[in-house]
């Protein structure tokens, strides 16, 4: 089983994954020059449960109640850090 | 044995890896500060650049430049992590890195303390905690 370097290297999912990262990325760059900080917060939690969401469908990650738990106190540690942030 | 490319594979979680991958995304979240930090310093630059100024900036702005640079190397070792590691478990564990924002904002750039961002940090020191030692339990 060749699980080498190469493998990495010719893997189109990865490429694909790494140039959609990059897109993003490009208006995230554009938007924090611009944007208001405050819908960055909401956008980064959606980001999460898009990923969660992902986790199940394509890689059948069981999403167990801890996790779910884990997830949930994240979520709401990065709005109160979001309320903190903008009112100084 | 050619590698299948019509369905990802599904690896059996092997512990002692997976806590090394836990590890390992934990520890890249002090990349990914200093990523973040560096590229908000020079998207400041960048406000009255259209959609291609700001990729020509990406590369012609050195806080940019190295800022991604160093987002490139975490993104190395979050995909060596995945190999072994959940995404559903992996992923938040990223969000770590925004304690580590917001303590060097409070301590090094003087931001105000309240009491949102500390219960805000404390809240997701939990979140990640909570993840990181009950993520891998099959139900």
């Amino acid at each position: 089983m060749n699980k080498h370097w190469t493998s990495i290297a010719f893997n189109w999912r990865l490429a694909l994954g790494i140039v959609t990262y990059l897109l993003s990325s490009v208006l995230f760059v554009k938007g924090m020059s611009n944007g208001e900080l405050s819908i960055l917060f909401p956008l980064v939690s959606l980001g999460y449960v898009c990923t969660l969401v992902w986790s199940k469908l394509f890689f059948k990650e069981v999403i167990t109640t801890v996790k779910l738990a884990g997830v949930g106190l994240i979520l709401i540690g990065i709005a109160f850090l979001g309320y903190g942030s903008q009112h100084h | 044995m050619t590698q299948a490319t019509s369905a990802p594979e599904v690896h059996l979680p092997d512990p002692a890896k997976r806590k090394l991958a836990i590890f390992i995304v934990l520890a890249c979240t002090l990349l990914v500060a200093i990523a973040q930090y560096l590229i908000k310093l020079g998207a400041n630059r960048l406000s009255h650049a259209g959609l291609l100024g700001t990729v020509i900036g990406i590369f012609t702005i050195p806080q940019l430049f190295f800022g991604y640079c160093i987002y490139a190397v975490f993104t190395v070792l979050f995909v060596f992590a995945l190999r072994h590691g959940e995404l559903s478990v992996l992923y938040p564990l990223i969000s770590l890195s925004y304690v580590w924002v917001t303590i060097t904002a409070v301590l090094a750039f003087h931001e105000s303390v309240n009491p949102f961002k500390i219960i805000g940090v404390a809240v997701i020191i939990l979140g990640v905690a909570v993840l990181g030692f009950g993520g891998g339990e099959e139900q």
